[in-house]
């Protein structure tokens, strides 16, 4: 009797053990498998990006259909103006669709580029950013970890992202201002995973005029050197917000204007500087441009969605800032560029 | 008159600065020549393509400026031509509006794709370089839409 019971105890402990849920991993382990889950899962689903600026903002709503490891169709259904029209991404090519036009416009995919340069600059993220769980959610039906991002310097989440617990595919990310307000989301809807997505999917359609995309020039992330390579003596922020540092730059020739570009970045929010020493100004004349100054040089900007262009002069060199932080963090570098 | 007549003779018709005998010598040519007709034409919407630029860039102007375009007149008028063309852009009739368009323009400022006759980039260059890029750093969304469907009647974001 005594050891049946002993048996049975056995039993229901291993049972328990069985029944008992995968312990989560790591943040940093699940953060590293969820940047790379779209290379190993296939899936369909339906995308929404949503974009907050300070006046307006935009919704871009789309279909997409992802054959790992590298094939992709995302099929615009919003805004109307691209209703129909698409992108099929096929290896290291990107194809837009322009179905209005009738014309393929055939590029190199630079976000696949950017994709391993990406798992480079998680590091920096983890330098800056304290990687917090937060309670499991569900999306759809499915369980999914919740990952903050919290600023190490600030203290406030920049980023939250929902990733699903079987798969490790962001479901859902949110991405907060410096004041905490959203800036963008970008949420996976009525996901189904499968195998089963037919090839000719991402097959081009035929009898479109086929042009290539304009190609931009390789990024290095050796910025010392791209400096040096400018033709001119380039000018650099003395000021970054905390965590940020360069980690690429190219010089491109824009209407025979060399344009030295740097990034800058703390691991999530990146910030562009562009400068010529052409006397080639920013044409803001599409846009509605706001007055403003850098370190009392007349300046204007403008906003799309959560990002912001500011554009300034010095002398015959011009620069343009970009990027999603404040209007004052913007002024604030673009200041300590000036000589 | 037998010939055609030059691009300062129209332009000094158009602000009826001829002669009289020679104003109407050039009415009547226009009469039965389509091509002068045409040339004649080009003159009319440029000047009053510059006409109204001045008119949407009216603002009270800062100290100085009118002088600045009477200066520019002077000095012009001073110089000796060195093509036939640009005499007859300088002549006072045309001069004026097209001084007071240059000065406007400079004064509206920066941003202008008059700006001391270099290139201007398109701000929308750098808001699509920096969104491409944004895909290097980890789970932001890269590029959404990429440029080559925006068209012009896409780009709900350029107003």
């Amino acid at each position: 009797m005594a050891r049946s019971s002993a048996l049975l105890s056995l039993a229901a402990l291993l049972t328990s053990a069985t029944a008992a849920p995968a312990p989560a991993p790591s943040a940093a382990d699940l953060l590293r498998d969820a940047m790379s889950a779209p290379q190993r899962i296939s899936y369909v689903a339906e995308v929404q990006v949503l974009r907050f600026g300070t006046q307006r903002s935009d919704a871009t709503l789309y279909r997409v259909e992802h054959r790992a490891p590298d094939m992709t169709r995302r099929w615009y259904l919003a805004p109307q103006g691209l209703y129909g029209d698409s992108i099929v991404t096929r290896g290291s090519m990107t194809y837009s669709v322009d179905v209005k036009r009738q014309q393929v416009v055939v590029s190199p995919d630079e976000d696949a580029d950017q994709q391993i340069a990406a798992r480079g600059n998680l590091s920096i993220l983890m330098a800056n950013y304290n990687v917090v769980y937060a309670p499991d959610e569900s999306i759809d039906g499915r369980g999914v970890h919740v990952v903050l991002l919290n600023n190490k310097y600030t203290g406030q989440t920049t980023m939250r992202l929902h990733i699903d617990a079987a798969t490790h595919l962001v479901l859902e990310r949110q991405q907060y201002g410096s004041n905490g307000s959203p800036i963008a989301q970008t949420l996976i809807e009525q996901i189904r995973y499968t195998n089963a997505i037919p090839i000719a999917v991402f097959a081009i359609p035929a009898g479109m005029h086929q042009v290539s995309g304009a190609a931009r020039g390789p990024e290095s992330t050796d910025v010392a050197h791209v400096i040096s390579s400018a033709g001119f003596p380039a000018l650099v922020p003395k000021y970054l917000p905390e965590g940020f540092s360069p980690i690429a730059g190219d010089v491109v020739s824009i209407k025979g204007v060399p344009t030295l570009h740097l990034i800058y970045s703390d691991g999530i929010r990146t910030v562009s500087l562009f400068q010529n020493e052409k006397d080639a100004a920013v044409d803001l004349s599409h846009y509605r441009a706001i007055a403003t100054t850098v370190a009392d040089h007349p300046a204007r900007y403008v906003e799309e969605g959560p990002t912001t262009l500011l554009a300034w002069a010095d002398g015959s060199r011009h620069f343009a800032l970009v990027g999603e932080l404040s209007l004052a963090e913007l002024e604030k570098i673009g200041a300590s560029v000036l000589p | 008159m037998t010939s055609h007549p030059s691009q300062e003779q129209f332009i000094d018709y158009l602000h009826g600065e001829l002669a009289p005998g020679e104003d109407a010598a050039l009415a009547l040519h226009l009469e039965g020549c389509t091509s002068c007709r045409e040339s004649y034409q080009d003159e009319v919407r440029l000047s009053e393509a510059l006409g109204s630029y001045a008119r949407a860039s009216e603002r009270e102007l800062p100290p100085g400026v009118r002088a600045s375009i009477w200066s520019a007149i002077e000095s012009a008028q001073r110089e000796p031509s060195w093509t036939q063309r640009l005499a007859g852009w300088l002549r006072p009739a045309v001069a004026i509006p097209v001084a007071a368009a240059l000065v406007i323009a400079a004064f509206a400022g920066y941003g202008s794709t008059l700006h001391h006759g270099s290139p201007t980039i398109d701000a929308a260059y750098y808001l699509d370089d920096h969104a491409a890029l944004t895909s290097a750093v980890p789970f932001n969304e890269g590029t959404i839409v990429p440029t080559a469907l925006f068209t012009t009647e896409n780009a709900d974001g350029a107003q």
